[in-house]
């Protein structure tokens, strides 16, 4: 099943910092039978917008700031994002580095997080958000074909 | 048949090419080419149609990569962990992008509430200790007395 409307519109809310339409959506997805599709949307946008930020040829310690600044902002307490954990999701996008030993919870929690982040800082209008959500579609709906 | 565009100068052009002249100047060639059409600008000669082969190639590199972070990053069957997870971390970005109404200062700020202290008031389980302990007083008293009566009359 292709991802659905109501899942690109939760994902939407989500990233124009919309959160009362967010939760609307996002319950009417955990009460969907088939959350398959909402997964794949967010792990393909994960995926889009670190490509969109990051390549192959950029230094290390790129990446390294990068997390660094996101729990400055959204880890205070410093116990939801592993630092290593979110380095290597990046930089598994474009690299060959593995992430089959982390677990889905944590990569779940880390995606969502960054994916905040890295859209958040690309200060997107209206109509390069529906262009990077187009994008996160169709690789999301390569992977449930 | 291919469609003719609206509103533009058409010319057939010698060796199976179409063209347009557009209103701003440049000029749009089209070349038959088996079933495809090849569309390009004069102005863009240099670059060629894409071949066939660099077609597949594109297809096969996007192929590639879809897979590569499917297998990376889509684990169908660990759906559910992956999706509370996702809800948590969202959580956690609404409430630093969007702080809940009730942490604003008005609500964090203490109310102390002064108001005159009120006179305990007299009810009914205090008269019946009052007569209760007077009574009981005053048998003693009674008792004391009618004690050092009778002492008084042996002597």
């Amino acid at each position: 099943m292709p991802v659905t409307s109501d899942q690109v519109a939760a994902l939407r809310s989500y990233l124009s910092g919309d959160f009362s339409d967010y939760e609307q959506h996002r319950s009417q997805i955990d009460q969907s039978p088939d959350r398959t599709g909402y997964m794949a949307l967010v792990s393909a946008a994960f995926c889009e917008a670190v490509e969109r930020r990051f390549t192959r040829q950029d230094p290390p310690d790129r990446v390294i700031e990068f997390v660094a600044d996101v729990r400055a902002q959204f880890d205070r307490d410093g116990s939801q994002i592993d630092p290593r954990a979110a380095e290597r999701m990046i930089r598994a996008v474009y690299s060959d580095e593995p992430v089959d030993d982390l677990d889905s919870a944590t990569k779940g929690r880390t995606q969502i997080i960054l994916l905040a982040a890295l859209i958040n800082s690309e200060r997107l209008d209206e109509a390069g958000l529906d262009a990077f959500l187009a994008a996160a579609s169709k690789l999301a709906n390569q992977w449930l074909a | 048949m291919r469609p003719r565009p609206a509103g533009r100068e058409h010319r057939r052009i010698p060796g199976g090419e179409d063209a347009w002249d557009l209103p701003d100047g440049r000029q749009i060639r089209v070349h038959l080419d088996g079933d495809h059409d090849w569309m390009h600008s004069a102005a863009d000669s240099t670059a060629g149609p894409p071949t066939g082969e660099e077609l597949l190639s594109l297809e096969d590199e996007e192929a590639s990569r879809s897979e590569k972070l499917r297998s990376k990053f889509f684990e169908k069957e660990n759906c559910e962990n992956f999706l509370d997870a996702e809800k948590e971390g969202a959580k956690i970005v609404q409430e630093v992008l969007s702080p809940p109404q009730h942490t604003s200062a008005h609500t964090l700020t203490p109310m102390v509430e002064i108001s005159p202290t009120q006179p305990p008031h007299a009810d009914a389980g205090d008269a019946l200790t009052g007569i209760t302990v007077f009574a009981l007083l005053s048998a003693e008293a009674v008792r004391s007395a009618a004690k050092h009566w009778r002492a008084l009359e042996r002597t």
